[in-house]
């Protein structure tokens, strides 16, 4: 056989071969997907409010590791967040997906006392407990546990649920020349 | 009490040095030629509720009522919290929320008080009280408290609080910081000249609270007349276990934790206070405020502030808390330029004052007016050329210029990694920087970043433990229920069991009845229980 | 997170500025200069003026194209340190478009694309000289004699006329007016199998280093100290530099003195000097820390020697500065010092 084609069957089967041995060696020794699932869960917010889709954080969390589901699926996330999957996948960061749901501050569930009936469909709905009550007894919302998702509104027959915005603790505004990144609230 | 292992001297017997720091002109000469006085009576005083680190103190006065001086118009609220009293007889005029003076951009409630120049004590200040020394450690601290007494070097921590958590813990040596470190300030200095005795004696009843012996008073080492003055009140008072100790004027060696490495050669651990080292550590003006609210019966209505700078007669005041800083600007002689820039503080850590209405606070120990040309412009400034200049000068020990490219970036991973909350903001190294780079400005602006960062990420956590806590909770209840339903499935397919469960059920209602009737004789419901006795006869035949 | 037009603390500016931080590089190198001068002639001159005007000429460009402000970087002085130090590392007769290739991508490329002042993540000047090292190694073969041993001497013109044309003057070849220099001289040697103690015997060896060359040595020296005194530069990169050359040389010296050359003889020859306490210490590609810093000094020297012994050019000393900028990162990531209160 004339050199060159021998050469060039050579490199042919020695790139096949190190392609198949490549594509096994990823099969086989999988990045290990509970402790991507671990690092994605860490940084999204935990409001557990589902707009993306997915019953909870962690599942979509898992969804994500298993390549299911989109990095652009988590509205109370926002960009930050969006950014953060995308630097860590190794992927171009996206736009927020609208059909999930829009970018909101973080809101605080609050119940008015006046209209409450105490059925405790809004203790149910709640991912957190973070609503305080029984039945026939009056509910209330623990400020410092709700996270805002939400899911409280739909269930309350009476919508006795109002969302209002969180009070930022007091801080000290910095001086103009300061430059840093816009880091989202 | 015996020193800790890690102390090998007492303090103070020899002088350690800090890293870093920076020798500066102190230009305090211009502001100590005249001698300490009072001014004159202003036309109001306004006085913030929040003059502590902590919350806000609650009024206890209303618009419109008359007060006397030393009369508590605000009590400490719960938790971290300080109160607020009376600095002169007069009127109330307004309870609003107004800025605060030395953080412009945040506000909390604030009493206007119109003085109405009788000056008039309440009857329950200026009595004499006993002897001090008869007084239990609790007794004392109460009464700190109760005078609304705070660290008045600029900290303004409640002293009670800061006190009463030492107590109870081994306490060797009390340290009275009057190492006044930052250029152009010399209140401590001033109120030590004039009225060495009283802080003596004060720093004497604070270490009498906390079972201390031996006291040090700390001072710059070019004070040699303040040294004399304050030997003099030391043999006066008799007090054979104070020294006066000398240090270098190295800035910021009045930092408590740069002050405490000189005079014991000990860092006080990052994330610890100096009473794991035995220290007790309080300002000269805290000192001096104790004596009067202990012996004098005068709780903290009055404090020294050094007005100086581009005014015409610089000088210490001592003034009424809530004097408004333009009334002591007018009786320095006025400033020397109408566009000074006005710092509440000293010219590296003070704060641009935006509104002269306001009055003067708890922690207001300088005015300082700036001619614009000796001010700096961050906005020229140029890009970091890591000359290593602020490593050298860090007292901290940290890394400014890697901290700032952190900052910058967002990084905010780097800058904890970097130990940023470290940072005592001195300013040592904007003032070596060659490119004239903010660089407290951003670390200012990064450690609140940090903490609203770990702030979200600790509710994040919570909330995640709480969802999978909930998670695990329906679970249990959900497979509760199924073995139910599962066992009841099985009692209903078997009759032998269905039988033996119902005659249970039977007797357990016979009991009942039982129990009724010997309890409570004859009843209507007699009539039930008997037709279960009848069903049962009939069954059992 | 809100704003405000408060203004920040302090309010009292600092004192220092990069242009006095540059300027006062630039005067401690005049001493060094002026013996150069002396001992080897007009050339120099023509060199830094070459250097320092495509310098500028590239500096202004740049700024232009970034759109940034050109007042403020172009007074920095920061382009006429990296003129400096990179005509000062030429041979005196190099041509004219040495110097507009150097400062192309000493400017340009190594310094402007990475981001400007305070970015470059490697000497510009060595970026330059590296550059015309490998693409053009025999410019450096051509260096003038010092004035004591030079047969002829050349007048502005004839320098000019060479610097400008890339010929030798009149009739006079290109042998009888360069030479090769001490550290040629030890290389070639050890190439072709010579005692060190045999190589020099030439007279183009001095007492310790190159005749001629010791005494720039140490008038860099004098203003490298001079710079150490005003707080200007660190001491760590110098002395570690100068200390791992001498502790590295002195056991060969020691074990084998024909076949290894004085420590001081590596100290006081090529750029060794002037880079212990102006090129290595450019802080920008160095390291941040403390410890760092001795490391980067001992990198810079411990390379340095082995390309003079085992490598293929006689002064390593571009080379060296560029593998250790490499990293520089990689020793700030490790060694972080400990920060007050902390354990470690």
């Amino acid at each position: 056989m004339p050199a060159t084609l021998t050469l060039v069957l050579l490199l042919a089967a020695l790139g096949l071969g190190i392609g198949l041995g490549l594509s096994l060696a990823a099969s086989r020794w999988r990045d290990n997907s509970d402790a991507l699932t671990e690092r994605i869960n860490a940084m999204l917010p935990q409001t557990q409010c589902a707009q993306c889709g997915y019953p909870g954080c962690r599942p979509y969390a898992e969804a994500i590791a298993r390549d299911d589901a989109d990095i652009n699926r988590c509205p109370p996330g926002g960009d930050a967040t969006i950014a953060a999957l995308a630097e860590l996948l190794g992927r171009e960061p996206k736009p927020l997906d609208a059909s999930c749901g829009e970018h909101k501050p973080t809101l605080l569930a609050v119940i008015d006392e006046q209209r409450c009936i105490g059925c405790t469909l809004c203790i149910q709905a709640c991912p957190v407990d973070a609503i305080s009550g029984a039945a026939k007894w009056m509910h209330t919302v623990i400020a410092a546990e709700c996270t805002g998702c939400e899911l409280c509104l739909p269930p309350c027959p009476v919508d006795c649920i109002d969302l209002i915005e969180v009070t930022p603790p007091s801080q000290r505004p910095i001086p103009l020349h300061v430059h840093i990144p816009d880091l989202a609230a | 009490m015996s020193l800790p292992a890690s102390m090998t001297h007492p303090p103070g017997a020899y002088l350690h040095g800090f890293h870093g720091g920076l020798k500066l002109r102190h230009y305090k000469q211009m502001s100590t030629r005249l001698g300490l006085a009072r001014p004159p009576l202003p036309a109001y005083l306004q006085l913030s509720l929040l003059q502590h680190v902590g919350v806000a103190a609650e009024p206890v006065v209303k618009v419109g009522q008359q007060v006397r001086k030393g009369e508590l118009l605000a009590t400490a609220a719960a938790g971290l919290s300080a109160a607020v009293h009376a600095p002169t007889s007069g009127r109330i005029d307004a309870i609003k929320e107004q800025a605060l003076l030395r953080k412009p951009t945040l506000a909390a409630a604030a009493i206007t008080l119109l003085p109405d120049g009788h000056d008039e004590w309440h009857p329950d200040c200026q009595r004499r009280i006993g002897n001090w020394r008869e007084f239990s450690a609790e007794n004392i601290l109460q009464r700190i408290s109760a005078a609304g007494i705070v660290g008045l070097g600029g900290a303004v921590f409640p002293t009670g609080s800061k006190l009463s958590s030492q107590w109870g813990m081994p306490a060797h040596t009390l340290i009275i910081n009057g190492a006044e470190c930052e250029p152009y300030i010399s209140c401590d200095e001033m109120l030590m000249r004039e009225h060495a005795g009283e802080v003596l004696l004060g720093a004497r009843i604070v270490a009498h609270a906390l079972g201390i012996d031996d006291i040090i008073v700390a001072i710059e080492d070019q004070l040699g007349a303040l040294a004399r003055a304050l030997e003099a009140a030391r043999a006066q008072l008799d007090d054979a276990q104070l020294r006066v100790v000398k240090v270098p004027a190295v800035y910021p060696e009045g930092g408590e934790r740069q002050l405490i490495k000189m005079l014991t050669g000990l860092e006080v651990p990052a994330d610890g206070f100096p009473q794991s080292l035995g220290l007790a550590c309080i300002n000269v003006g805290t000192a001096w405020a104790v004596k009067h609210a202990l012996i004098d019966r005068e709780p903290l209505i009055e404090r020294v502030i050094t007005v100086t700078g581009a005014v015409r007669e610089p000088r210490n005041w001592l003034a009424l808390l809530g004097t408004p800083i333009e009334h002591l600007i007018s009786h320095s002689g006025g400033l020397e330029q109408d566009n000074a820039r006005l710092v509440i503080g000293g010219p590296i850590m003070g704060e641009q004052v935006l509104d002269r209405a306001l009055g003067i606070d708890k922690g207001s120990n300088c005015l300082l007016a700036l001619a614009p040309d000796r001010l700096r412009q961050p906005e020229q400034s140029m890009p970091c050329i890591n000359c290593g200049e602020c490593v050298r000068v860090c007292p901290a020990m940290l890394l400014p210029q890697l901290l700032y490219h952190g900052v910058r970036k967002g990084d905010l991973g780097l800058t904890a990694e970097l130990k940023l909350p470290d940072c005592i903001e001195c300013g040592c190294c904007d003032l070596v920087c060659p490119s004239h780079i903010p660089l407290t400005d951003h670390f200012r602006a990064g450690k609140q970043l940090l903490a609203q960062q770990r702030q979200q990420q600790a509710r994040a956590d919570k909330s995640a433990r709480r969802h999978a806590a909930r998670e695990d909770r329906l679970q249990q209840a959900a497979e509760q229920r199924a073995a139910k339903a599962a066992a009841r499935q099985a009692r209903a397919s078997d009759p032998a069991q269905a039988q033996a469960v119902i005659a249970a059920a039977l007797a357990r209602a016979r009991q009942r009845q039982q129990e009724r009737d010997g309890s409570s004789g004859s009843q209507a419901g007699d009539s039930q229980a008997g037709d279960v006795h009848s069903e049962q006869d009939s069954e059992a035949s | 997170m809100a704003v405000t037009t408060a203004a920040g603390a302090p309010h009292i500016p600092a004192q220092n500025s990069v242009q006095k931080v540059m300027a006062q590089v630039l005067v401690a190198l005049l001493p060094g200069v002026l013996a150069y001068l002396y001992y080897f002639g007009i050339g120099m001159l023509v060199q830094i003026v070459l250097a320092l005007s495509f310098a500028y000429l590239f500096e202004w460009l740049s700024l232009l194209l970034r759109k940034q402000p050109l007042r403020m970087f172009m007074g920095d002085l920061s382009a006429a340190v990296t003129a400096l130090l990179f005509a000062l590392s030429l041979p005196p007769l190099a041509p004219w478009w040495c110097s507009l290739i150097g400062m192309l991508f000493a400017i340009v490329i190594a310094k402007h694309l990475f981001g400007g002042l305070g970015h470059n993540r490697f000497n510009p000047a060595m970026v330059g000289l590296a550059v015309l090292l490998i693409s053009f190694p025999r410019i450096f073969t051509y260096w003038t004699p010092p004035q004591m041993l030079a047969d002829t001497s050349l007048s502005l013109g004839d320098v000019l006329y060479t610097i400008f044309s890339s010929q030798p003057p009149g009739a006079l070849s290109w042998d009888a007016i360069t030479q090769a220099t001490p550290l040629d001289q030890l290389s070639t040697g050890a190439a072709t199998g010579l005692l060190v103690t045999e190589v020099r015997q030439n007279p183009v060896f001095g007492d310790f280093g190159g005749l001629g060359w010791e005494w720039i040595a140490n008038w860099y020296a004098i203003g490298g100290l001079w710079l150490l005194w005003r707080r200007v530069i660190n001491w760590r990169v110098p002395v570690a530099l100068l200390l791992t050359t001498f502790l590295l040389t002195t056991p060969f010296y020691l074990f084998d003195p024909d076949a290894n050359p004085l420590p001081l003889q590596h100290i006081f020859s090529g750029a060794t000097v002037l880079a212990a306490f102006f090129i290595a210490t450019d802080p920008v590609s160095g390291s941040a820390t403390p410890r760092g810093q001795l490391l980067f000094g001992v990198g810079v020297a411990i390379i340095m020697l082995s390309i003079r012994r085992w490598g293929a050019y006689p002064d390593g000393v571009a080379f060296a500065i560029l593998v250790m900028n490499m990293f520089a990162p990689l020793l700030d990531q490790y060694t972080r010092p400990r920060v007050f209160g902390h354990p470690r």
